[in-house]
């Protein structure tokens, strides 16, 4: 059950992630174009591209977890050669992560809530902050959702090859 | 000073880089009296380090890269740098060479340019007579070259933390990376040459026979490094609309040139490229909290002074910050020590008159050596995985090249003019 909810929710994800990708390309070409070619200049453009590249890059990090590509030091994961102690071991950073993860959940909650009292706008759209710093309290809930999985399913089935596998979804 | 020393312990747990960068400070945080910083500040400056126009170009260049890729221009460019080496010993190896340094100028990371140039040209250097395992150790090093040619992402994050000019700091890197280029080419006929095997020997010289027609087909994709750097020193174009621009031009050749991939394969490649720059942004984002903690418990005047006391004499602390760069780059990652060492080192470099676009040639000079270092040595893992071959049977033969590089960290130190000459000849 919960296995396949992750599983759709990183598809979500990659496609939200692919299509913001391709809308901000299209609109830093088209603003080359509107400046070079029609004389007019779109200073709210440059503003929306910025917070859709935030939004992109914590998507697209929670969607890193699930399939295990973000960049890391992997050493001890060399050194581990006994599969039991690897299971532990990843077990352990997933715990270690879950927990950075839950902290920054918390804190963006934090700065979240702050934005939406004060009512802050951003400099250029004057649209609410939140629609842009919410990014990191989604973020921060899909890769505490995505952590958890994983140590769910390293806790279920520790020896199956797909919990260990790099750069795929599962 | 603590906060060093725990953050290289917590990486080591081998949690993601971006995650270490907060635990770390989060933690200095709680148990150090010293910095009076709120902790939701991790969400701050982490957005506010996010929130740049200019670090867009990353996940852009990212993309033209891959595109240009799928669009088959590999094997073109592969065939296009068999037309300038059909002559001399070793032939395939200098062929490796060249195409890494053209297949710079379309992609701006180094792991991207060894896992393309490797796996097409280690099977075919290896049917020719290289043993494997020194071929897969040239291509691990001639990847680094494409992060001296623009683009280059390590130049666009050292451009971020020093605000030096990234238009500059491209054309900075050209010279450098061309020298890096002739060293390898010189340095792999050499090896060819005193190996000893004579079947090596001669089936390396039986070079393989460039297509002139596919090697010119490469011309198109070729172009796309003028339009960028031509765009930005013309003003016609910010480095983040040229990278768009290049996207752009990257979709416009895979799909009517080449005619590799079409309209539905994009949204595949565009999610591969969002997801590699996102990991390298992520670390931006965390790492820019990180910098402010460690602004505020004065590490950087802590680690200027320490250095001071080794040494006053120019050239002995130039020397003393080349070697602390490679000593990292030994051990971290390249994107994470730019982020922390820039506004550590910077001021100190700036007392001693060098230029701060000279200084970010000479970094990622030295952070490029790191790539061929154990144990974090990036292009040596993924020449590794391309290759087959164990990472321990890299560490002899990629020896040499590692002395050579070393050599053209000290040539780039000491002759500043390598870096500043296009530069100021283009003009600011």
């Amino acid at each position: 059950m919960f296995k396949s909810f992750t599983h759709y929710l990183a598809r979500i994800e990659a496609f939200l992630v692919a299509s913001v990708m391709l809308t901000i390309s299209a609109l830093v070409f088209a603003q080359v174009l509107t400046r070079y070619v029609f004389q007019y200049s779109t200073p709210w453009l440059e503003e929306l591209t910025r917070f859709l590249m935030i939004w992109m890059v914590m998507i697209a990090s929670a969607y890193a977890v699930r399939t295990r590509q973000h960049i890391a030091v992997d050493v001890l994961e060399t050194v581990i050669t006994s599969p039991r102690w690897a299971t532990v071991y990843r077990m352990c950073l997933s715990v270690i992560c879950l927990g950075f993860c839950l902290t920054l959940t918390y804190l963006s909650y934090v700065v979240v809530h702050r934005t939406v009292s004060f009512g802050q706008l951003s400099g250029a759209m004057r649209i609410p902050m939140y629609l842009a710093n919410g990014s990191f309290l989604l973020a921060g809930i899909l890769m505490s959702i995505h952590y958890l999985d994983e140590i769910v399913r390293l806790a279920i089935q520790p020896k199956s090859r797909d919990v260990h596998a790099k750069g795929v979804l599962k | 000073m603590t906060l060093f020393p725990l953050f290289l312990l917590v990486i080591l747990t081998g949690i993601p880089i971006a995650f270490a960068f907060g635990v770390a400070a989060l933690l200095f945080m709680t148990f150090a009296s010293g910095p009076s910083l709120k902790f939701d500040s991790l969400v701050t400056v982490a957005f506010s380090g996010l929130d740049s126009f200019v670090l867009m170009s990353i996940p852009f260049f990212v993309f033209a890269g891959d595109l240009m890729k799928q669009g088959g221009i590999v094997g073109r460019l592969i065939d296009f740098s068999a037309l300038f080496m059909r002559k001399g010993r070793g032939g395939l190896g200098g062929i490796a060479v060249l195409a890494s340094t053209f297949f710079g100028a379309i992609s701006g990371s180094s792991a991207a340019s060894v896992a393309a140039i490797g796996s097409s040209m280690l099977p075919e250097m290896e049917r020719q007579g290289y043993r494997r395992q020194d071929a897969a150790a040239l291509v691990a090093a001639s990847g680094y070259i494409g992060i001296l040619i623009p683009p280059s992402i390590p130049l666009i994050l050292y451009g971020l933390a020093s605000s030096a000019s990234i238009g500059d700091l491209f054309l900075a890197g050209i010279i450098p990376g061309l020298l890096a280029t002739v060293m390898f080419v010189g340095l792999n006929s050499w090896i060819v040459r005193n190996s000893g095997d004579q079947t090596a020997v001669q089936a390396a010289t039986k070079i393989h026979h460039g297509h002139l027609r596919t090697g010119l087909s490469a011309i198109p994709g070729l172009l796309l490094p003028i339009i960028i750097l031509g765009g930005i020193y013309s003003g016609i174009f910010t480095p983040t609309e040229a990278a768009a621009v290049a996207v752009a031009y990257a979709i416009f050749v895979g799909l009517f040139v080449y005619r590799s991939f079409t309209l539905r394969d994009i949204p595949a490649i565009a999610l591969d490229s969002a997801i590699t720059s996102a990991c390298i942004m992520l670390i931006i984002g965390f790492s820019a909290f990180f910098g402010r903690v460690m602004t505020i418990g004065q590490v950087p005047a802590a680690i200027s002074s320490a250095m001071l006391g080794i040494t006053s004499d120019p050239i002995g602390l130039i020397l003393l910050i080349n070697a602390f760069l490679l000593f990292l780059g030994m051990f971290v990652e390249t994107a994470t020590i730019i982020m922390i060492a820039t506004p550590i080192l910077l001021p100190l470099v700036k007392s001693l008159g060098i230029d701060p676009v000279h200084f970010g040639v000479i970094m990622v000079v030295n952070l490029s050596v790191g790539l061929i270092t154990p144990p974090m040595a990036l292009n040596l893992f993924v020449a590794s995985r391309v290759s087959g071959v164990h990472l321990k049977d890299l560490m002899r033969p990629v020896v040499p090249y590692v002395i050579a590089s070393i050599g053209l960290v000290l040539i780039v130190t000491f002759v500043p003019q390598l870096s500043t000459m296009l530069p100021s000849m283009f003009g600011k």
